[in-house]
């Protein structure tokens, strides 16, 4: 609507009355006062009185009876579908979709489990840093042992060459005896189990 | 009995009550044969057009979500199903392969009031025929506007949905139509 004038659309909304309330009301006011849109709201209604000429037709009866045929057929079709879907819960007529998806999640779990089994691989753990530093700090105990301990110990020492074996553990100068190392190695092994337990081994 | 509304209604057809669907056709059989009927401008094609129609929707019902809009939903389907024929039409036509004699236009007369007296009664049909040939005469795009705001009594903004068009163009259309109309029943008078 401009200052002057109402535009035609605004028009014809208020010759069908589908203003809201409020346009309506400012509407019949500038009519009212506007001879030009006055003459313009009077001859879109002469138009509109004009369709009511119009008749409305039926169709034939044998259009009504093939409808209410396809309507007697749908509605039987769709109770019976209701029925069967109760006698049936859906859970015993799963998808196809949802069994194939079932299926694909039972392969990954297994193929996971199978895996673990034959590559000995254990899963990964938030503890399994730790347990990789315990067993590093486990090997690093053991070479320490063995660098104090030199491989020949053992055939030198014999239980009739206990002097022998006290003097050459003092002349290679070894502080802990064999029976310490592998007391100490035990312990060490006891801990690493313990560990390990903790971490859910 | 207050008249039931739609949604009650087709509720209660398909919880399997045959009634409540005749209700529902006895309220829009008319507007929508009419519609199609003005539309299409031939008898045999509007009863084609007017089956497929309700077949659609007795199809769509089961899972239709009604909220107050069943004539709107009811009036899209019709319109479809009338700009699809008369594409087909206009590509025979293009084609000429089409049985023109057969696409004639059936008169459409109107019903008669009983209280008037036999001049009247004459001069109502005689306007109503006058009428028609103005309807016919519009543009294709002018005439649905026109004949499914008068059948279908659904507001321009529904109008405009249903032709997917801006409000405003349904509106101009309206008003050209509407002035091309008493034009040609002016002249005619």
């Amino acid at each position: 609507m401009n200052r002057t004038h109402c535009d035609s659309e605004t028009l014809i909304l208020y010759a069908f009355e589908e203003l809201s309330p409020r346009e309506f009301v400012a509407v019949k006011d500038h009519v009212a006062q506007c001879p030009q849109c006055l003459a313009e709201v009077q001859s879109l209604r002469d138009s509109v009185s004009l369709l009511a000429l119009l008749p409305q037709d039926e169709p034939s009866s044998s259009s009504l009876n093939a409808i209410n045929a396809a309507a007697r057929r749908a509605v039987k079709k769709n109770l019976l579908a209701r029925v069967r879907a109760a006698l049936n819960p859906r859970w015993l007529n799963p998808q196809p979709s949802t069994v194939a998806l079932a299926a694909s999640i039972i392969v990954v779990i297994c193929s996971f489990f199978v895996i673990q089994q034959f590559s000995g691989l254990r899963p990964y753990t938030a503890e399994q840093p730790q347990v990789l530093k315990w067993q590093d700090d486990y090997a690093s105990s053991l070479s320490l042992l063995q660098e104090d301990m030199p491989s020949k110990v053992p055939e030198l020492v014999s239980r009739d060459e206990a002097p022998q074996r006290s003097n050459y553990l003092a002349t290679v100068g070894v502080r802990d005896s064999e029976a310490e190392f592998h007391k100490t190695a035990r312990e060490l092994d006891e801990s690493l189990e313990f560990l390990l337990e903790q971490a859910g081994y | 009995m207050g008249e039931l509304p739609d949604s009650i209604l087709i509720e209660q057809y398909l919880e399997g009550d045959m009634k409540a669907f005749e209700t529902l056709m006895e309220r829009y059989k008319a507007k929508v044969f009419s519609y199609i009927l003005r539309m299409v401008r031939n008898r045999g094609d509007a009863e084609d057009l007017f089956q497929e129609t309700f077949f659609k929707v007795v199809r769509e019902l089961p899972t239709y979500q009604e909220k107050g809009r069943f004539k709107s939903f009811i009036f899209q389907i019709a319109h479809n199903a009338c700009l699809d024929h008369l594409k087909r039409l206009e590509n025979k036509l293009r084609d000429a392969t089409v049985d023109l004699v057969s696409n004639q236009p059936v008169p459409i007369l109107a019903a008669v009031d009983a209280g008037l007296d036999p001049e009247q009664q004459i001069a109502h049909q005689e306007q109503t025929i006058l009428l028609h040939q103005a309807i016919t005469s519009l543009p294709d795009n002018q005439r649905e506007v026109v004949i499914m705001r008068y059948y279908s009594d659904l507001s321009f903004k529904e109008i405009a949905e249903i032709i997917n068009c801006p409000l405003n163009t349904v509106l101009g259309r309206m008003h050209y139509a509407l002035k091309k109309l008493k034009g040609l029943l002016g002249e005619s008078s």
